[in-house]
């Protein structure tokens, strides 16, 4: 037998009360002297033993009836045969988690997605409950707040929600909605506590998930149902990545477009692709994809205008089509002015404008280096990107960054942040030098290195370094990459619509010999072609915030006058679903069961929930022996009446 | 002539009151009652034949002138009258639920009975026992013997077991010339033994009244919750609910009353059943109005 509520069970302590009183209710301190005991010693025997006999079972009705009714409240139920009782008698709370991740588009069969077919699932499962049981409904993207808290007796308005429930564009975070799950079971007495996932079960979807992480408060008796909607051998062919070169071009010119597509099944596919561009569809292409195979794709298009361009790559639909486009957007300048200011008497400048304007016809970038007494006050309109070598005083580059200019500080010129409280550091001997060993791939900068083999930044040595006398950085100074020391190598800092990017070393012999590595050229282009785009991130997720909005459909979107592209995030494009034991591994404590065919998710959830609630039982029991008490008090009640 | 037990107020009541008895009383001096002695006295009674060893002188001259036959003048002669108290003094007479036990009572009797008999010139004896005869008081018939019976009453204390038949039986041997008996106790003992002991005071040609004192509580024990009892001769205790017991223990006192009513009067024991709750003085005129 299981209690829901054994913390009533204490109240069993009453039960000595009707024992206590029995027992020392009998006796009495008065002692009456009496001529003689002589009739009294007869009488007593006889009609004691009557007597007593009525009061020991007065004595049991009153503890029985406060054992049941105690029992009643510790809502007890106990597991019982399939035989015995046809469905489960104890009540049940459950709480629905449906994955309405992109994946879930997938359709299953014509007109009918993954998604519909969990939310007829969660629908059945809603309508095999009963009156008095409990559920609610959580989504995994909850983009049309349907999602609602603690279990609701009221079963119709889950299903409504169910109903009303859509897919997203987003990618499912099961970790959050099954700690969600838990939490709203917290408070819940029902002695059967089911969670239903139904989801695709992607492997990338519970890769998170890991219940001790929940820092649950207490385990808890839940079972839970995981329901796979996926059909078997489910295909998958996505646009993985579309990447115009720097995101940036010189019109008139070319640019070169990036395209990767994956084959996601163990089928061989041939597929087309498409590229859209400025509304105009511009090429066609076949793709052989292997099983599970990559293709990457470049395609070359001429760009006459200068301006932001936008466009997207379309493979040839599939079941999943929301991963079937890609949207990509760059810019096409005429030229980027990049303003190199330099001190007098430093070598920086010249290293710097040689790696991004070697020949200045062939570069996109227009140098101008000036020494830094002749520079006044810098117009956005005149520079994209100002680079600062070695400048420490005498420039007010605050407004320009804030109005979307791009800064790059470089040795000295680092300690223009005043803030940040730099002084430059001698590493100890010649012989000892840092290396950079930490590098953040995700930013744009990196992009060239991030593939094995094509460039190490940890060739350089630094003999000399700027760093910081505070061990922490303010929170909006990103740390792109670090020395071998932990101290921050290269930094950046948004300020307005503009950035700015700092170098904690220098490009000499005395500080490094960074600017002789073969990483140096593309790094410094990068960083300054990266600092020429306005500070807006050049692709992002659905369901990303961009400038306090977020964007959850896929597509070009204008933001504050800025165009954006959106896509879905390609992790989600992977079908593969997770093995079962994983998810065991995943829910330690708890019983977890994997449906891998919906149509079984009844008889596993019979099997688990057969339980007898002997809740309203054991009120009948104790009213009946509150009845026969009445009686038998009444009996011992007349009995004294006729003696009186 | 002073005591607790004599109510002046009360004496006042039955001042004129007389009693007799139903039988016949030896006496010694001429009083209110019938003499059983026969011959010496003034009113005639009866002839009866001549019978060897009669004295001459009582024979009827004037019968046998007529009809040649020799008859003896019997008569009849009034005396006093000798009367005994017997009150238990067990330790179960002094229970009392209200403001008098049962042996204050059988005193409150004993000494106004006393009065009453003593004013009529009858001789008044008393005896107080318990298992064994404990204050004896020989009869006299002088008024002043009052006193001396009014303050053996004050040396009375209740004390010891009640074991009737013994004393009974004892005093019933000490009395050789016949009496009117009054027997003032609960009988709380062996009804057998005690209804032959009240026998043996009928065997020795005396009158027996029998005056069964008991407390209101004791017939109906009223007491109405749970109740630890101890008895007052033998200190034993035994609880009891007298709310459940109460109606089979009436039954059972009606019994035992019953029991001794009818041997009484099998044996001509006149049985008379009193309660402390009843005022004595109302008792003793009931009493009185219903012997005369």
């Amino acid at each position: 037998m299981i209690f829901a509520n054994p913390w009533f069970l204490l109240g069993l302590f009453t039960v000595s009360i009707p024992v206590l009183l029995h027992l020392f209710g009998k006796h009495t301190k008065k002692v009456i002297p009496f001529s003689t005991l002589r009739f009294l010693r007869e009488l007593s025997r006889k009609t004691s033993r009557k007597i007593n006999l009525l009061q020991l079972l007065l004595l049991i009705l009153r503890i029985l009836i406060l054992t049941f009714l105690i029992l009643a409240v510790s809502k007890p139920v106990i597991k019982t045969s399939k035989f015995l009782f046809k469905s489960g008698g104890g009540t049940t709370s459950v709480v629905l988690i449906l994955d309405n991740s992109f994946s879930m588009q997938y359709e299953v069969e014509k007109g009918r997605t993954a998604f519909g077919i969990a939310k007829e699932i969660a629908q059945n499962v809603i309508l095999n409950l009963k009156s008095g049981d409990s559920a609610s409904l959580i989504l995994t993207n909850d983009t049309n707040s349907v999602n609602s808290g603690s279990p609701s007796y009221d079963l119709s308005a889950i299903t409504e929600n169910i109903k009303q429930a859509n897919a997203s564009n987003l990618v499912a975070d099961m970790q959050k909605s099954v700690a969600d799950a838990l939490t709203s079971l917290e408070k819940s007495t029902e002695y059967n506590q089911e969670i239903y996932i139904v989801a695709d079960t992607q492997k990338i979807s519970f890769k998170n998930l890991l219940v001790d992480k929940l820092k649950l408060s207490k385990k808890r008796k839940i079972t839970f149902f995981i329901v796979n909607v996926q059909p078997e051998n489910a295909v998958n062919t996505a646009v993985l990545q579309v990447r115009p070169q720097n995101y940036a071009c010189i019109a008139p010119g070319n640019i070169s477009i990036t395209v990767q597509v994956r084959n996601f099944s163990s089928i061989p596919q041939v597929k087309s692709i498409s590229l859209f561009l400025d509304g105009e569809k511009k090429t066609s292409k076949f793709l052989n994809l292997g099983p599970m195979g990559t293709a990457n794709e470049v395609i070359n298009e001429k760009i006459i205008k200068s301006g932001v361009h936008s466009g997207y790559v379309e493979l040839e639909s599939d079941n999943l089509s929301v991963d079937d486009k890609r949207y990509f957007s760059f810019t096409a300048y005429s030229k980027i002015p990049v303003l190199i200011v330099k001190a007098s008497g430093n070598s920086d400048y010249f290293y710097i404008s040689s790696a991004i304007a070697p020949q200045k016809s062939e570069s996109i970038f227009d140098v101008n280096t000036r020494d830094s007494s002749s520079v006044g006050l810098i117009n956005n309109q005149d520079y994209k990107v100002v680079v600062l070598t070695d400048v420490t005083e005498g420039l007010n580059i605050n407004n320009y960054v804030e109005n979307g200019g791009g800064v790059l500080l470089i040795g000295e010129g680092v300690k223009n942040l005043a803030e940040l409280n730099f002084t430059t550091r001698q590493v100890p001997s010649l012989n000892k030098y840092l290396i950079i060993d930490w590098v953040d791939y995700l930013s744009p900068i990196f992009e060239p290195f991030k593939l094995q083999g094509s460039g190490n930044l940890s060739y350089a040595k630094f003999y000399k370094i700027i760093s910081s006398e505070s061990t922490k950085l303010p929170s909006d100074i990103k740390i792109l990459a670090k020395f071998n020391d932990d101290t921050p190598a290269l930094c950046e800092k948004d300020m307005g619509k503009g950035k700015l990017i700092f170098f904690a070393s220098r490009f000499t012999g005395e500080w490094s010999d960074f600017y002789l590595k073969p990483t140096f050229v593309p790094l410094i282009n990068q960083i300054i072609f990266y600092l020429s785009v306005p500070s807006t991130k050049v692709e992002n997720i659905a369901g990303s915030y961009i400038k306090k909005e977020q964007i959850l459909v896929p597509g070009i979107h204008n933001v504050q006058g800025e165009t954006i592209p959106v896509n879905v995030d390609a992790e989600e494009s992977n079908l593969k679903t997770i093995e079962p034991d994983l998810l065991t591994n995943a829910l330690p404590g708890f019983k977890v069961n994997f449906i891998a065919d919906p149509s079984k998710l009844n008889e596993a959830v019979e099997k688990e929930r057969i339980g007898i609630s002997l809740e309203e039982n054991f009120i009948y029991i104790a009213l009946m022996l509150i009845l026969l008490e009445i009686i038998v008090s009444n009996l011992l009640a007349r009995k004294a009446k006729q003696n009186a | 002539m002073k005591s607790r037990f004599l109510d002046p107020i009360i004496v006042d009541k039955f001042l004129n009151q007389n009693i007799k008895p139903k039988g016949l009383v030896e006496g010694f001096v001429t009083g209110l009652h019938r003499s059983p002695f026969h011959g010496f006295s003034v009113e005639f009674a009866e002839h009866r034949p001549y019978s060897t060893g009669d004295e001459i002188k009582h024979l009827d001259l004037k019968v046998y002138g007529k009809s040649d036959r020799f008859y003896v003048k019997q008569y009849e002669d009034e005396t006093n009258m000798r009367v005994c108290f017997l009150l238990d003094i067990s330790k179960s007479m002094s229970y009392k639920s209200n403001g008098i036990s049962k042996l204050e009572y059988g005193c409150y009797l004993v000494a106004l009975l006393s009065y009453i008999l003593l004013k009529q010139g009858d001789a008044v004896g008393f005896f107080a026992f318990n298992n064994s005869i404990r204050h004896f008081i020989p009869p006299k018939s002088t008024l002043g013997h009052l006193q001396t019976i009014l303050e053996e009453f004050e040396k009375i204390e209740p004390e010891g077991d009640t074991d009737l038949s013994k004393p009974l039986n004892e005093i019933a041997e000490k009395m050789k010339r016949r009496a009117l008996i009054f027997i003032i106790s609960d009988l709380i003992d062996d009804e057998q033994k005690v209804i032959s002991a009240l026998r043996h005071f009928r065997h020795n040609k005396h009158e027996c009244t029998v005056f069964h004192i008991l407390d209101e509580m004791e017939l109906n024990l009223s007491f109405g919750s749970m109740v630890t009892f101890e008895d007052l001769e033998n200190k034993e205790r035994l609880q009891v609910d007298t709310r459940y017991i109460a109606d089979d223990y009436k039954k059972e006192i009606n019994n035992f009353i019953d029991r001794y009513k009818q041997s009484c009067s099998e044996s001509m024991i006149e049985y008379v059943q009193v309660t402390t709750g009843i005022p004595y003085d109302q008792f003793l005129t009931a009493y009185l109005n219903d012997i005369r």
